[in-house]
């Protein structure tokens, strides 16, 4: 499906579910849910934040959708998911968790999610994607929220500058600027972790192609 | 590798998403070619956009789809809250008792009965200046002064409601069918060719009767008011 097909066909769904037409909004639910939960779990990095996140943003979404006037939806979703994001950011940061319940968190690998894998995927190649999404997550979290965004939002999840605009509200400048800063402080921690994963490297060569 | 400064960075990392114009794009083209150190810097941004987008997809813990029987709007009648539709109901009940104990009451010894001057009190001066003449040979114009006069009380007991408009148009309409064909009517009783009696009559039997559908009215506001304001108590709760 064409881009232009896809965003005419949101519209579609979104007219009805403003007729408060839910099946049509959970389809809407349906073809986004993966990439908002990918949004919210690369800015919080952590699994439950990510998935209440995601689940209040749908629910907000729902409830606000007479607000929605423009023509692209997925930009639309994305700002509130970011939204409930800083939320969450911001609620974390008041309370706290303790060292020990972290640390314990992370030990047992209860904080991350599956990846979205092939059958045939071998454990060995299953374990080094996991191991790739860890370090690229740990350079991410290195970054200001406000460049994190930015980068996962173009870098990440393929959004145009034109998008990323509508959705942060900010200026096409300000993108493009944030955006270079963002991969420019990326770029020391990415080295690294491109010199571990060689299969990472493979897919490097493959992007050569691009201008 | 020399750091560069963030102007030169801007231009690298817009050129690898194609969002340079054309005149800026020749122009970097042209410098990309003459140095191969911008051409390093720029294959360095290339890897960090590459890395990131190798970066593995992750799957959703859980189905985000909202249940309909919780999300899907309601039929308006469901959505109705109990106690604003029973004073509603009730505040147009005693809107129209009201109007009709007072055009009862409103008959020919109108301006000696105490309910009746209850009433033009509230009225404005040219109807009770119309009040004690009305012209009995044309029904309609006899029927304006009662209408004249039950509007401006009705308008008072919606005030005692703060109502909402719905409530206020409700008894506005209310006034205009009730009022109208009593108005009619009363003016009938007042033909010239009927006798002295016919007249004396209907106002003795009917002054009781008025003053117990003022009484019902006055009691049906008053619950009226008292749900009214539950319902809007506790929907601000």
């Amino acid at each position: 499906m064409s881009e232009h097909q896809a965003q005419s066909d949101d519209l579609t769904l979104v007219a009805q579910a403003q007729r408060g037409d839910v099946e049509a909004f959970n389809a809407l639910v349906l073809r986004y849910q993966t990439a908002m939960y990918n949004l919210a779990f690369r800015l919080l990095d952590d699994a439950d934040l990510a998935a209440d996140a995601t689940q209040d943003a749908f629910i907000a979404a729902f409830q606000h959708l007479q607000q929605f006037r423009g023509s692209n939806f997925r930009a639309w979703l994305a700002r509130i998911v970011t939204n409930t994001c800083y939320d969450a950011l911001r609620r974390r940061r008041r309370a706290p968790l303790s060292l020990e319940a972290l640390s314990a968190e992370r030990a047992d690998g209860a904080d991350q999610p599956a990846l979205i894998s092939d059958a045939d995927d071998s454990p060995e190649q299953l374990a080094m994607r996991r191991a790739l999404s860890d370090a690229i997550q740990a350079c991410l979290n290195q970054l200001p929220l406000s460049f994190r965004t930015v980068a996962i939002l173009s870098d990440v999840q393929d959004y145009s500058y034109d998008e990323i605009a509508l959705a942060l509200n900010l200026s096409l400048g300000t993108v493009k600027s944030r955006l270079s800063r963002a991969r420019q402080k990326l770029r020391d921690c990415l080295r690294a972790v491109q010199e571990l994963f060689p299969s990472a490297r493979r897919l490097l060569e493959q992007e050569d192609e691009t201008p | 590798m020399m750091p560069l400064p963030p102007e030169e960075f801007e231009l690298l990392s817009a050129y690898l998403d194609n969002a340079l114009t054309t005149r800026q794009r020749q122009a970097l083209e042209a410098r990309l070619a003459a140095s191969p150190e911008l051409r390093a810097q720029l294959d360095d941004l290339r890897a960090v956009r590459a890395m990131l987008r190798a970066a593995p997809a992750l799957k959703p813990p859980r189905d985000f789809r909202l249940d309909p029987a919780r999300y899907a709007r309601r039929a308006w009648w469901s959505r109705l809250d109990i106690l604003r539709l029973t004073s509603a109901l009730s505040a147009a009940a005693a809107v129209l008792l009201l109007a009709l104990g007072i055009v009862l009451s409103g008959t020919p010894s109108a301006p000696s009965d105490g309910i009746a001057l209850q009433a033009t009190d509230l009225s404005t001066p040219t109807t009770t200046m119309r009040m004690p003449a009305p012209t009995p040979t044309v029904p309609m114009p006899a029927a304006a002064p009662f209408m004249a006069t039950v509007a401006p009380l009705a308008a008072n007991a919606t005030e005692m409601f703060t109502a909402t408009p719905e409530v206020a148009m409700e008894a506005a309409r209310l006034m205009a069918t009730e009022a109208a064909p009593e108005g009619v009517s009363a003016a009938a009783t007042e033909t010239p060719d009927m006798p002295e009696q016919a007249q004396v009559a209907p106002e003795t039997s009917l002054e009781p009767v008025a003053r117990l559908l003022i009484l019902l009215g006055a009691l049906l506001l008053i619950i009226g008011g008292v749900l009214f304001f539950i319902g809007t108590f506790r929907a601000r709760l």
